[in-house]
């Protein structure tokens, strides 16, 4: 106690000298919360601490710190002291005219742990010893020797590929994926006078560290189904599937600024702000070695009746991913800046108008990188001479630059008592004005071969135009609360969303809605709410498929710019039925038809429901109980597509324009997402100086995704022989993906003295995770209709995880 | 027992008379009258609302509890006496319909320049906050997690799926994560849709992911449009804070090509490890010249 009194003395007599006109008594205050952990842990330590940083050892969890008199104060928060996740902030200033902070805080974000084979993760560079690539490269099995099936090894080299990609990952360490995140800010704010102030923020924040990302490509094997139908060919392709996961390093810094001044009356209120940005990449491309391959060479358009696609232009090349190194552009350091200004006024009958106004600009101005890397592709293959460098391209740099308007404006009036009512009006902008460029072609698959078109889809032409989307959302919502009674408040609104665009292949959607909502307060703590609202969202000018806009297939609308029907309705009670005795529940339903067209998404709906109940018995006791149930229902409407299967002297065909569906071949899949919660709560509080809590939590969550072809058995009665459908429309249901959550706390603490406090914890934490998605590294041999020797995983899929904690503690507050 | 309240109602207002009488006059009585009665509030005293009541609006300690009850010298007198019609003119600001005690100091400042209309102002400001208690913004509950949540379960549950943002923590007192949901809304009211702190959804997701702000060579429509078209922020039962997962997310929009139209089983290297993103990474848009189909 002599201690904390003499560095209570010293901070008090410290601020007494720092902060001016100081001479009274300045208390000092503060706590701390510290200790000391066991953990064990079993499985995955990344998900455990995906963002944070749960360690053995001794702990400072909190530590606060704040002296002041009657007119300055200073603060100072520590959390987590020590640890990859921690945080500090300095804060002091004069109550009523100015406020400075300092701050620093730490994140990790953590993937998961696997097996990368190349080396250099978080570099620009990855590489992989040139022994191994010649390895791999000399056990290549071409096409030509397969003949028509990638799963065809007559020479037993994807044999011997396989074993050399599995004793490689088994001689390699494993490797964690994640980043950290570190932000410093300082921020100033002066109070010009009790209603006038301005301010200054700015803000450093670094991200570093590595994560996985996919850079594979696949060849089709069209099979002899010749004697189907009219099929082409397609019935039922096989696929070889190549690449490998990278490591895709971020090194980002993320400079801002934000400067204002602001007068805040009653009766009228603006101010105006400035906010800089700089997103600093300090890394601009990732290059890797491709394991594969040594020496580069280029896909071939030759050895099969698919070499040219169905335009007649090359692009079903063969031997792919052939480069001996790949790279990739990685995000461009840009630049924004925004200014806003916003105000508000008092208006006659209570109301009060508010509007904001803000411009911002974000631009990138980037020296683009080689069409490739890879030497082979030459003008042999019809790419323009001297693609591996920046001379091929039409321009040598990006500029890109995008502007956004913000407007709106919500007046409130309140003309009598117990009744409100709002206006709001908002717009929007995104305006693109970043240069459109032709290419005349690019490095295709994984950079093997030079393809002079974006898709299969003949319409959009030779050569390549980026796209650029703009677009303006208006926004405009009336609504009205009225008390009916003492009790009980109607409330009426209606809405309208229009989003309109520019270069894309929706012209506009718009949507009118209206609503309306009851709130009910009886005795007893009674309250009810219920809201409902219904709303109709229309397009305009959608380019259906096949064209120049819309490369995507005929009857195929998206589902954000779709037609949609909404019913929404939201409703709950609480209730108090006895003094110490609280129970809510609330529920919600979403349920939106979509679609004037066949395919995409066409429906979900949306059930959830929460129940509360919290109950203190006695003084000492109290306790809560949380259910909570989710359900997600979506359907997706697909067709598998083959241009020749296509038998168009049946009535069931679609008689669509450019269809190449065959009603056979059409699936849909119900995808249903459920989710559980269980959460229970309990403090005892036997005595003043005793407290014991408890808590456990669960949360259960499956996604299940079931697939069936709607049109079997009419197919089959107009004609089509059963099974005759593709392969890949057959209804093979995905494998439902279920995790599993538990969390239990317990909890006991003992009050030495008033402010100090000492206790014990124990928490227990599992999670289970089955994903069939999650196959590890190397999944060669395992597939029926897909050879992917070629293709390596990192296995960083391992979420599973058990955890034990035990920890002392000591609160204490000064 | 029923008289020693009384009596130290009927104590208090006898101070309340020997110690400041003209402010009797004026109905106000004063905060050590209060206390008098309300001794459960004396936390109040050293909370940073007092504290900063006296510096920056110049309401002296004595005069805080009146400043939002309004005149107490009737309250007082009813001397707990809940039949004494003066015992009700007190003002309970949490019970009150509007906020107009909680506006009478906070009339407006940047965060609440839209709170008149906006979707909480009808809650109350007590609802949220409790304005005796010390700590961090005067909230209700431990964290702002918590205060939240006791409204939004819908929320509460979705931070026990499979992927979310770190916004809690159950090691931590209050379940506070390292964000909060402050750090995208705005509770206080927003120009923006879901009261958002940013001029949009997208903006909002900018100010962490900034790294997608900028318009790329190769866009992907839907991306710089509407980030919530593919994630759910609040948490998801699929990997990456996804709506559904890929590649049946994908194939909602995508069927032009063969291989985006099949339906592509648990065994094919379109379904495992990240699906379509196995091939196609860049959904976020590319700045290399091979990337028009995000490739590269």
């Amino acid at each position: 106690m002599t201690n904390t009194k003499n560095f209570k003395a010293v901070l008090a007599a410290l601020m007494a000298l720092l902060l001016p006109g100081s001479q009274a008594a300045f208390a000092l205050e503060g706590a701390v919360d510290l200790g000391g952990r066991k953990l064990v842990l079993t499985g995955s330590a990344d998900k455990f601490n995906e963002y944070r940083d749960l360690r053995d050892g001794l702990f400072v969890d909190e530590l606060e710190l704040g002296v002041g008199g009657e007119a300055y104060y200073a603060e100072l928060t520590a959390l987590n002291g020590g640890r990859k996740d921690e945080s500090y902030k300095l804060e002091g200033g004069r109550y009523g005219k100015f406020k400075a902070a300092a701050s620093f805080d730490r994140m990790p974000h953590r993937f998961a742990t696997g097996r990368f084979v190349l080396n250099g993760a978080g570099s620009d560079v990855l590489g992989i010893s040139s022994a191994i690539q010649n390895a791999l490269q000399a056990t290549e099995e071409t096409r030509g020797v397969r003949g028509g099936s990638p799963n065809n090894d007559p020479t037993n080299k994807d044999l011997g590929q396989q074993n050399i990609i599995r004793d490689l990952i088994s001689n390699t360490s494993p490797t964690s994926f994640g980043l950290e995140r570190r932000k410093s800010a300082l921020a100033f704010e002066y109070s010009l006078s009790e209603r006038a102030k301005t301010w200054v923020k700015a803000s450093e924040e670094r991200r570093k560290g590595f994560r996985q990302m996919g850079m594979g490509s696949y060849e089709r094997f069209a099979q002899n189904g010749t004697a189907v139908g009219t099929d082409g060919g397609h019935r039922s392709d096989t696929f070889l599937v190549e690449g490998q996961q990278v490591a895709e390093p971020i090194d980002y810094r993320i400079n801002s600024v934000n400067v204002g001044a602001g007068y805040y009356d009653k009766r009228w209120s603006g101010d105006l702000e400035y906010t800089f940005t700089e997103f600093v990449d300090e890394l601009k491309s990732l290059t890797w070695h491709n394991p594969f391959r040594a020496v580069d060479l280029s896909a071939t358009t030759t050895g099969d009746a698919d070499a040219l696609d169905s335009a007649g232009v090359p692009g079903s090349a063969h031997g792919r991913f052939r480069g001996a190194t790949g790279r990739m552009a990685l995000p461009p350091t840009s630049r924004s800046h925004d200014v806003a200004a916003s105000g508000s006024v008092e208006l006659p009958l209570n109301g009060r108008a508010t509007a904001a106004l803000g411009f911002g600009t974000v631009s990138q101005d980037t020296e683009l990188l080689p069409y490739t890397t890879n030497t082979d592709i030459t003008a042999a293959i019809g790419a323009p001479a001297g693609v591996t460098t920046t001379a091929a391209l039409p321009t040598q740099r990006f500029n890109g630059k995008a502007r956004t308007l913000t407007q709106s404006l919500l007046v409130t009036l309140k003309p009598a008592d117990g009744l409100a009512t709002r206006a709001k009006y908002r717009s929007y902008t995104y305006d693109n004005q970043s240069p459109t460029i032709r290419f005349p072609g690019y490095a295709a698959y994984s950079e093997s071969h030079w393809r002079t078109r974006r898709n299969d889809s003949a319409a959009q032409g030779s050569g390549i135009t980026n796209e650029l989307v703009s677009y303006n959302r208006q926004t405009a919502e009336l609504g009205a609360d009225y008390d009916l009674l003492d009790s009980l408040t109607a409330g009426v609104e209606a809405f309208w969303d229009k989003w309109a665009y520019k270069n894309n292949r929706v012209d506009n959607t718009s949507e009118l809605g209206a609503g309306g909502s009851l709130k009910y307060r009886l005795g007893h703590g009674l309250h009810a709410h219920g809201k409902y609202r219904y709303s109709r969202r229309a397009v305009q000018g959608y380019k259906l498929g096949a064209t120049a806009v819309n490369p995507e297939a005929v009857g195929l609308e998206n589902f954000n710019w779709s037609d949609r029907k909404r019913h929404s309705l939201q409703a709950g009670l609480s209730l108090e039925p006895t003094d110490g005795l609280n129970i809510g529940l609330d529920g919600r339903y979403v349920d939106d038809t979509l679609g004037a067209q066949r395919f995409g998404l066409k429906g979900q709906e949306t059930l959830g429901v929460d129940l509360e109940v919290a109950a203190s018995p006695s003084e000492a006791f109290e306790v809560s109980l949380s259910l909570g149930k989710e359900v997600r229902r979506s359907e997706v409407a697909n067709a598998a597509k083959d241009n020749g299967f296509n038998n168009t002297a049946t009535s069931i065909d679609d008689t669509w324009a450019n269809n190449a569906f065959n009603p056979l071949n059409y699936w849909n899949t119900e995808l249903v997402d459920k989710t559980d919660t269980v959460a229970l709560e309990a403090a005892y509080r036997p005595a003043d100086a005793w407290e014991f809590t408890t808590g456990y939590s669960f949360s259960y969550g499956r996604v299940s995704q079931i697939t069936t072809n709607p049109n079997a058995a009419a197919g089959v009665a107009a004609g089509y022989v059963s099974g005759v459908k593709l392969d890949n429309a057959a209804p093979g249901s995905l494998p439902s993906v279920t995790s599993r959550l538990h969390e239990l706390r317990l909890g006991g603490a003992y009050k030495l003295t008033k402010d100090v406090s000492f206790g014990l914890d124990y928490a227990f934490a599992k999670y289970m995770l089955n994903d069939f998605a999650n196959v590890g590294e190397y999944v060669a041999g395992s597939n029926v209709n897909e050879n992917s020797t070629r293709f390596v995983l990192n296995g960083a899929d391992k979420y599973d995880y058990t955890a034990h904690i035990v920890g002392a503690r000591v609160a204490m507050r000064f | 027992m029923r008289t020693a309240p009384i009596a130290l109602m009927a104590l208090a207002v006898l101070v309340a008379f020997a110690t400041g009488a003209s402010a009797a006059d004026d109905g106000f009585v004063g905060a050590e009258t209060c206390l008098g009665c309300h001794a459960q509030q004396q936390a109040f005293k050293t909370a940073p609302h007092a504290k900063s009541m006296a510096a920056a609006k110049g309401v002296a300690f004595e005069k805080s509890c009146e400043t939002c009850h309004g005149a107490g010298a009737k309250h007082a007198a009813a001397g707990g006496d809940k039949n004494d019609p003066g015992f009700a003119s007190i003002v309970n600001p949490a019970k009150a319909k509007g906020d107009e005690a909680c506006k009478s100091c906070h009339a407006g400042d940047k965060a609440r320049m839209f709170w008149s209309g906006s979707a909480h102002e009808g809650q109350g400001c007590a609802s949220c906050h409790s304005v005796h208690k010390g700590g961090k913004k005067l909230l209700a509950k431990e964290s702002q997690l918590e205060t939240c949540a006791s409204c939004h379960g819908d929320v509460k549950s979705s931070l026990l799926k499979r992927s979310k943002h770190p916004l809690r923590d159950s090691s931590r007192h209050g379940g506070q994560g390292k964000m909060a949901c402050t750090d995208c809304h705005n509770p206080h009211g927003s120009q923006a849709e879901k009261l958002m702190a940013g001029k949009s959804v997208n903006d909002t997701c900018y100010s962490c992911h900034n790294e997608k702000k900028s318009p790329m060579l190769w866009e992907h429509g839907p991306v710089k449009e509407d980030c919530l078209t593919c994630h759910t922020p609040h948490g998801s039962s699929n990997d990456k804070l996804l709506v559904m997962r890929p590649p049946r997310l994908c194939q909602s929009c995508h069927m032009q090509g063969r291989h985006q139209s099949g339906t592509l089983g648990a065994n094919s290297v379109y379904a495992v490890g990240k699906a379509c993103l196995n091939c196609h990474p860049m959904v976020h848009g590319s700045n290399h010249p091979s990337g028009p189909v995000l490739q590269r």
